[in-house]
């Protein structure tokens, strides 16, 4: 199906604007005009990933290359007809990437994936990640904003065949304020495991959906994201999972920490759709405010059609647990540190899920933050 | 030098006064005992010397050697001196015990790194020392310790820091008897002229194996009595109540 077919006037007609509970985000932030021009960008891995690269047979292909519009873009343009910043992402030129990881390929080694995005206008950014049957892949992909555009979309498509494993880590990094969207959707045959952490390093505006959805049944799906908010930044992000297949399982845990003025809305979904019997789904959603004009929500969401299902959520919205503050106070820790030391501690749990660069990289994110509000407190 | 002076303390929990003309002195290398029933202030005494933020002190004055610490904040006194072992320690994960010991030595000694090296060895003495397991370093900070666990890392700590003044609020609460011997012989190796200690319980158990210089009872926010260690036993034998007429009498 062409895209011209997909994206009828009707269809373009009827878009909206997502609604997302919790989320308060100002809907023109995300729009722009086509500037009909294509998008700046190149892609590096380090030698280990380019080794690997060749040895397993693995496709890197840009979407420009493409002759066709590739089905598994098509088919995510379909499910999401009535978002109009989907529509807008793919009334742009595509650009983008497309990996695909062929079956029974078992990659030990973290594959480190690098995209620089180098435009000056608004532009869209599309990856298409494919992997295999019985395959396991550990995924790290960076996206570099360094040009003047002022707004960037992304989407993350992703597909697993049945019985993969995928541990995919997605960062978001940019200099000089921008308003970025982030739209993502995995798609999970059955007996997979999958792990997903965002870290939206961005620094700005961020509206964010991200859902994986559990299509086969056995499989367990992780979704992890840690924002750190600095100054003026806005981070609004939704991180579902759907079940649709008998004894799945997802845990999500969402976790920020709120520096300056920041503002964040965390809203988290779990979706037991009919039929999922034997399903669990846990989620956690937590924020620390520690600029005092900060502010954040938190917005757990279980949706649940099926009797015999396990679900649960947790959430929370607070400064430091003063007990906690207190004891490492009372071993002479100074009052900066202290708070250092909580806020690492409250982040743990998402961040013990990332490797050390993107460790590294919400470390620096803390450090910034922390220059503002843990110091001129004391 | 470890001399802690109470004067004429007065402290309230949200406005509701629970200390009343507090006096203790505690000399250089002193231990000494402060016993009493439930809910009569001895931990509100044990977390106002440390500085506890929860406890407002409306009249008197806290000295360590000499020096004014009424009005300094928690992290200053324990740079000072102070040593605090928590009734109901803490835990935070996200740091190991050993590197938070070793950030609690940097501080002391004012963000002078202590050498890793010598760090380590000392930390490994004193976990031996008190029969604690090598992999208890590495674990989060009181992360899924036991209680008897977490009383035996504050103990730790207090070895490790080697402050000029401990209180041990309840050391001895939920340990059983072999725990509670491995914890007293870490106070006992503690003892020495530049060392003083205030040590809270409700049981006499804890004096048989560290043996005080003195014993204070406190009922209704005050030390109604002072003596020997042959107070502790007179008490394990009448009772607080008995303490209190004869007091009253």
């Amino acid at each position: 199906m062409s895209l011209d077919e997909l994206m009828t006037t009707d269809v373009l007609q009827q878009a909206q604007h997502p609604y997302y509970m919790g989320i308060k985000y100002a809907p023109k932030d995300y729009e722009f005009v086509t500037p009909d021009e294509a998008v700046d960008w190149q892609w590096s891995v380090d030698e280990t990933t380019r080794v690997a690269i060749a040895d397993y047979g693995i496709t890197v292909s840009r979407l420009e290359d493409e002759n066709r519009f590739p089905e598994q873009v098509a088919a995510f343009v379909r499910n999401h007809q009535a978002n109009k910043y989907i529509l807008q992402h793919f009334q742009q030129q595509l650009s983008g990437l497309k990996i695909i990881i062929p079956d029974h390929v078992v990659i030990k080694q973290p594959l480190n994936l690098i995209i620089d995005l180098m435009n000056s206008q608004p532009g869209a950014f599309t990856i298409a990640v494919l992997l295999g049957e019985g395959s396991q892949l550990t995924l790290q992909q960076t996206i570099n904003m360094h040009g003047a555009a002022t707004q960037v979309s992304c989407v993350i498509i992703g597909q697993q065949a049945n019985n993969s494993q995928l541990t995919l880590a997605t960062a978001i990094k940019n200099q000089t304020p921008m308003k970025v969207s982030l739209f993502g959707t995995l798609d999970v045959d059955r007996d997979c495991q999958t792990n997903w952490s965002l870290v939206p390093d961005v620094y700005g505006k961020l509206l964010g959906d991200v859902a994986i959805n559990l299509n086969g049944q056995g499989s367990t799906a992780k979704l992890n994201a840690v924002k750190i908010g600095i100054n003026q930044d806005y981070c609004g992000l939704q991180g579902s999972v759907n079940h649709w297949a008998p004894h799945t399982t997802s845990r999500i845990n969402m976790r920020g920490v709120l520096f300056g003025r920041s503002k964040v809305n965390f809203t988290s979904i779990g979706q037991i759709n009919h039929g999922a019997y034997g399903s669990d789904s846990q989620q956690e959603g937590r924020l620390m405010t520690v600029g005092e004009k900060a502010q954040g929500t938190v917005n757990p969401l279980l949706i649940i059609d099926e009797n015999d299902v396990n679900a649960g959520h947790a959430a929370s919205v607070g400064q430091y647990d003063p007990e906690e503050l207190y004891y490492l106070l009372s071993r002479g820790i100074t009052k900066q540190q202290a708070r250092k030391i909580l806020v690492y501690n409250f982040i743990a749990p998402v961040v013990h899920e990332l490797d050390d660069n993107f460790q590294k990289m919400v470390v620096a994110a803390v450090e910034k933050g922390a220059g503002e509000d843990l110091y001129d407190k004391v | 030098m470890a001399e802690l002076i109470i004067d004429h303390l007065e402290v309230a929990v949200a406005d509701k006064v629970i200390l009343n003309d507090v006096n203790l002195t505690i000399n250089d290398g002193e231990i000494h005992a402060l016993m009493g029933p439930n809910g009569t202030g001895k931990s509100t005494l044990s977390e106002t010397i440390m500085g506890n933020p929860r406890y407002q002190i409306t009249s008197g004055r806290i000295l360590l050697n000499g020096e004014d610490i009424t009005e300094m904040a928690t992290d200053e006194r324990a740079r000072a001196g102070v040593f605090l072992a928590m009734q109901y320690p803490v835990e935070v994960a996200g740091i190991t015990n050993a590197d938070f010991i070793h950030s609690a030595m940097d501080a002391r000694d004012h963000h002078e790194a202590v050498p890793v090296l010598k760090f380590l060895k000392a930390l490994n003495q004193n976990m031996a020392f008190l029969d604690m397991d090598e992999d208890y370093a590495d674990r989060g900070l009181n992360e899924d310790f036991s209680g008897g666990e977490k009383k035996r890392n504050e103990i730790l700590q207090l070895m490790m820091l080697q402050p000029s003044m401990a209180i041990l609020d309840e050391i001895d609460s939920g340990l059983d008897i072999d725990a509670l011997k491995i914890v007293a012989r870490g106070i006992n190796e503690m003892r020495s002229q530049s060392f003083s200690c205030l040590m809270v319980t409700h049981y006499q158990r804890l004096l048989n194996y560290v043996v005080p210089d003195v014993v204070h009872v406190m009922m209704g926010g005050r030390i109604i009595k002072t003596g020997g260690p042959e107070l502790a036993k007179e008490l394990e034998k009448n009772g607080y109540e008995g303490l209190e007429q004869d007091v009253k009498g």
